[in-house]
């Protein structure tokens, strides 16, 4: 049964050398990590900035998603983080961080778990476009 | 006493309110009195998902007790 190093929501900057280096040991062969990043345009339209919501329940749903996520692949180690509040042009929204013995359950696990994050955990995007429009992304 | 009814991103904007007290009621009949009073939650609300205190909420005819909270997610968008 693999652990969970880290899952965590946070207003901070995250830091994927930090992930990695939660999930990493010496029986680990394969670590695999995801930035998911501020954009500077969205369907065409070009984004000056952008803000994300969480919900209180945020941080439990998202130790429950490490966990499952954990328990569901033949991996060694998880972490996650997702920030919320104002995020800058290029900076790291969310992060993830999966060691295994080999590569391949690593890249599915880490795939599996963005998969997850996104369809779990209720955190919004809103954005804001040069134009001076804005949007709550996914609801139009 | 009241229920809370907090609504969240495009929920809030649309309600223009974070959240509002009302009689305690079945979960639909909350929803309803909240369209009466800000009526362009219902542009939303069909997209939305529920939680009765914090707890997902599948049964809109279940009651909401006094003191409970009963909040109104729109789709998620994280990541």
């Amino acid at each position: 049964m693999a652990n969970v190093a880290r899952a965590f929501v946070t207003t901070e900057v995250i830091s994927v050398s930090d992930l990695a280096a939660a999930v990493r040991s010496n029986t680990s062969g394969a670590v695999v990590t995801f930035s998911g990043d501020v954009r500077d345009n969205d369907h065409g339209r070009e984004v000056s900035s952008l803000e994300y919501e969480a919900h209180p329940t945020a941080q439990n749903l998202l130790e429950k998603v490490a966990s499952e996520i954990a328990a569901r692949h033949e991996v060694l180690s998880v972490a996650v983080a997702h920030r919320h509040g104002p995020i800058p042009i290029g900076e790291s929204a969310l992060v993830a961080a999966v060691a295994a013995k080999h590569r391949k359950a690593a890249f599915d696990a880490c795939s599996d778990l963005v998969d997850e994050v996104k369809a779990q955990i209720p955190i919004w995007k809103h954005q804001v476009f040069a134009d001076g429009t804005d949007e709550w992304v996914n609801c139009a | 006493m009241a229920v809370t009814v907090r609504f969240y991103a495009a929920a809030r904007k649309a309600a223009g309110i974070s959240e509002i007290q009302l009689e305690p009621a079945s979960a639909m009949q909350l929803l309803d009195r909240a369209v009466e009073a800000h009526p362009n939650l219902a542009q939303v609300l069909p997209q939305c998902s529920f939680l009765l205190n914090e707890v997902a909420l599948h049964d809109l005819s279940t009651q909401v007790l006094d003191g409970a909270t009963l909040d109104v997610l729109p789709p998620f968008a994280g990541g």
